[in-house]
C-alpha cells in the first residue's frame, strides 16, 4: 500500500467514463472518457484518454485527445496528441505525433482560455500606453503646482 | 505479518485498477479481467471480475464482479459470485450472490438473494 502511496492506477484493459476530481497522481493504461483534475497525469503505451486535462504534469506516452492545460508536457517517442494542448514547458521525443493546436502559456495557471500571443498584445499595448500617460501626464500638473 | 489475502494476490500491477487517496470519480468503470481496486470514493458503475473496496473506499452504485471483498462502504446493486464483507465493512441494499461471507463486526443493511442464473 505504502509503496502505492494516492497513484491511481486504470489498469490495462480497463474502461471508465464519467468525471475524476480531486486525483494527485494518476496513470492510465487502459480507456478513459473523462474530464479530469490532477497533479500529475501519466498516459501509458496503451492508454487512450479523451477529455480535457487539467495538470502540472501530464506525461504522454499513448493517445491523447482533447484540451490540455498543463504545466510541463512531455510527449514520448509513442505519444500521439490530437485536440488543443496549452503548456508552460514541452517536451518532445522524435517520433511523438503531435496533431493538435499548440499554445505556449506565460504566467496563466492552467485555468486560462485567452490567447497568449493576444494578451501580450494588449499588454505591450498597455505598457506603451502607460508610457505615453507617466511622460505627459507629470509634467503638467508639476507645472500646474509651480 | 500476515496481510489481508486480498493484498497478496492483487500486486502491483498495470493490469490492476487503483482508485486511491482522496479521488473522486463518477461514472461506469469496465475492468474487464482485471480486478478493480477502490479506496477512494466512487459513484456509478464498476463491472470487473473481482471488485475489492478497501477500508476507506466508498462506492454508490451498482458493482458487478465474479469475487468482491468489502472492507469499506458500499450502498447499491451487488451482484456477484462470491462476496467477503469484512469486519469494517458497511454494505447497504440488495445484495445477490452465491458464496456470502460476512466477518464479525460488519454492518449490513438490505436484502441478500441468490444470484438467478447458478444455484
Amino acid at each position: 500500500m505504502d509503496k502505492l502511496g494516492s497513484k491511481t492506477i486504470i489498469g490495462a484493459g480497463a474502461t471508465f467514463t464519467g468525471k475524476i476530481a480531486n486525483a494527485r497522481v494518476i496513470e492510465v493504461h487502459g480507456k478513459v472518457n473523462a474530464d479530469l483534475t490532477a497533479e500529475k497525469v501519466s498516459i501509458g503505451e496503451a492508454g487512450h484518454f479523451n477529455g480535457a486535462i487539467r495538470a502540472e504534469l501530464v506525461v504522454v506516452s499513448g493517445h491523447y485527445e482533447g484540451k490540455m492545460w498543463a504545466g510541463s508536457v512531455w510527449a514520448t517517442s509513442t505519444a500521439s496528441i490530437s485536440g488543443k494542448l496549452q503548456y508552460k514547458t514541452l517536451q518532445m521525443d522524435r517520433g511523438a505525433a503531435l496533431n493538435c493546436h499548440i499554445v505556449h502559456n506565460w504566467k496563466a495557471k492552467g485555468g486560462n482560455l485567452s490567447n497568449s500571443e493576444n494578451s501580450d498584445q494588449d499588454l505591450s499595448l498597455l505598457n506603451d500606453l502607460n508610457n505615453a500617460k507617466t511622460s505627459a501626464v507629470p509634467s503638467s500638473p508639476k507645472k500646474a503646482l509651480k | 505479518m500476515l496481510e489481508k489475502p486480498h493484498q497478496q494476490i492483487h500486486n502491483l500491477h498495470d493490469d490492476t485498477t487503483y482508485i486511491l487517496g482522496d479521488l473522486m470519480m463518477e461514472g461506469s468503470l469496465d475492468g474487464g479481467n482485471h480486478p478493480v481496486v477502490i479506496e477512494g470514493q466512487f459513484n456509478g458503475d464498476i463491472t470487473a471480475i473481482d471488485v475489492i473496496i478497501r477500508e476507506n473506499g466508498k462506492v454508490t452504485g451498482k458493482v458487478k464482479a465474479k469475487t468482491s471483498v468489502i472492507d469499506g462502504f458500499f450502498k447499491g446493486n451487488l451482484v456477484c459470485e462470491s462476496l467477503t464483507i469484512s469486519a469494517t465493512g458497511i454494505v447497504e441494499g440488495d445484495i445477490q450472490t452465491n458464496d456470502l461471507s460476512i466477518d464479525l463486526g460488519a454492518e449490513v443493511i438490505g436484502s441478500i438473494s441468490r444470484v438467478n442464473s447458478k444455484k
